[in-house]
């Protein structure tokens, strides 16, 4: 059983305007940005959820909160089971160091051991058709290849809870096509997942519910479809 | 408290990965030359070489003597300042991780500390056999086993001192800089290629630097042949310092921090 539920919520992101960053509390006014009002959602079993909304609706601050990794200012948000985010498209790929290693880091930072790790590489090599190039630096490849070692590092799964911010767009058609059926195959009936994009298209493909953000503020959660032409007609 | 041990536990179980990603740091940063990591003892023959021709003249200090101290000097203080210096950027380079997902600080610490101390390591290389040229096979001495301790000191200031450093530079980037420099000044006013003058080494100039006891828990039993209590008693007092300020910091890092890159 995983769930996601969110209690009132408030963030905002705090800067200086000033040269002296806060060291000197006198110059030191502090802006705030308000990204997130009073958020309140429950996502449930099974929930594929796709967010909608312009650029600074909230979208990549929604996800941070879910994952942990910023905290809300006020409010309380409850995750209940595995959690596994990805966000943005260069996921930590060090550009010296080859595709297998930058892979076996990611899986050494979800804690898996040695042994499985090893298992998936292969598992990877082979699904990404990235096959020998994986020995070479990822500096050296080019933009499909490296969009293929990003989904790469989403194929290490092992969670309840999918956060993902852009980048399952990977690849050439085919690809994507491959990259569909094996999030499919990955999202089973007892998982979450919640989907920022900006491409209306991969929502449709992933996700059976949506939620429309606008300025920090949820305009409506409910079916992928209802929501979806709420978000096109730009009405809202 | 409580949050920072737990902190420091889990990031304890994620040592294969702080382990790893010390590895490929070297590895990235020696990438594509001739002698790779072993660049880090090049560099450390170089220094004692050049430092050890002109200084044993400038100081009136027979060769073989003299060498012996630089090299144990030099390669503790290569490994404090690198520790110092590179600890201010443990976060900073990790920026793409805590953006990521919610990570244990202290994975970064150990990182900096863990590839600071494989160099460390190398270093022994040098420094080994130039204290079995000196002592000889029959001149080894059950309280060189100190020096040991004294490193441990280093390492455990090393990540606390390390952690808050690493948090008050992500804060606050001047402290990057600021460090840098001031470990450079550091380098000519501790007691690093010149032993105190004779008479002054009570001198408080000397006592009132953390530093010259950092590193007279490695070099004075080896060379004096002595166990500097008081430089161990402060070295001591130090790790408990440098604790008490991560306990203090930790409450406002712990959140924050992803904030602040």
């Amino acid at each position: 059983m995983s769930s996601i539920k969110i209690k009132n919520v408030n963030f905002s992101y705090r800067y200086y305007s000033s040269l002296g960053f806060g060291l000197f509390k006198r110059n030191s006014k502090v802006n705030k940005n308000a990204a997130l009002e009073n958020v309140n959602l429950d996502i449930q079993d099974g929930d594929r959820v796709a967010l909608f909304g312009r650029n600074g609706a909230g979208k990549s601050t929604l996800l941070k909160i879910m994952s942990g990794v910023i905290p809300p200012s006020s409010g309380k948000v409850q995750v209940d089971g595995k959690i596994y985010s990805f966000f943005g498209r260069d996921v930590g790929v060090n550009p010296f160091l080859s595709g297998f290693e930058n892979l076996y880091v990611r899986g050494l930072v979800l804690g898996l051991p040695k042994k499985t790790i090893e298992e998936k590489l292969v598992e990877i090599a082979e699904f990404t058709e990235l096959g020998e190039n994986l020995k070479l630096p990822v500096s050296t490849y080019s933009q499909g290849m490296k969009a293929r070692l990003t989904f790469a590092m989403l194929m290490f799964v092992d969670a309840d809870v999918l956060l993902v911010d852009e980048g399952l767009g990977a690849g050439d058609r085919f690809f994507i096509d491959k990259a569909r059926a094996f999030v499919d195959q990955l999202l089973d009936n007892s998982k979450i997942l919640i989907f920022a994009s900006h491409s209306d298209h991969l929502l449709k493909r992933f996700c059976n519910k949506g939620i429309l953000l606008k300025e920090g503020k949820i305009i409506s959660f409910g079916e992928f479809d209802e929501v979806c032409k709420q978000y096109q007609t730009g009405n809202y | 408290m409580y949050a920072l041990l737990k902190d420091i536990s889990d990031s304890i179980r994620k040592k294969r990965l702080w382990a790893e990603l010390a590895k490929l740091e070297l590895k990235v940063r020696f990438r594509g030359t001739y002698f790779g990591v072993i660049w880090v003892l090049l560099a450390l023959v170089l220094k004692v070489g050049m430092i050890s021709l002109v200084y044993s003249l400038v100081l009136h200090k027979p060769l073989k003597e003299y060498v012996l101290f630089l090299s144990i000097g030099v390669l503790t203080w290569n490994y404090i300042s690198a520790l110092v210096i590179s600890s201010t950027l443990s976060f900073l380079k990790a920026v793409n991780y805590f953006n990521q997902m919610s990570m244990s600080h202290f994975i970064f610490v150990f990182q900096t500390v863990y590839r600071e101390t494989l160099i460390l390591l190398l270093y022994q290389l040098l420094a080994i056999p130039i204290i079995l040229v000196y002592f000889g096979l029959s001149g080894v001495k059950s309280i060189w086993l100190w020096s040991l301790l004294g490193y441990l000191l280093i390492i455990l200031n090393g990540v606390f001192a390390g952690a808050w450093l690493g948090w008050v530079a992500t804060r606050y980037r001047d402290v990057q800089h600021l460090i840098s420099n001031l470990v450079m000044i550091l380098f000519i006013v501790t007691p690093v290629l010149w032993p105190p003058p004779s008479g002054y080494e009570n001198h408080l100039y000397f006592q009132l630097n953390p530093f010259y006891h950092l590193l007279e828990i490695v070099r004075a039993p080896i060379i004096n042949g002595v166990v500097p209590v008081l430089s161990f008693q402060v070295s001591i007092g130090l790790v408990f310092f440098n604790f008490l300020i991560c306990v203090i910091f930790y409450k406002k890092a712990k959140d924050r921090l992803v904030l602040w890159f």
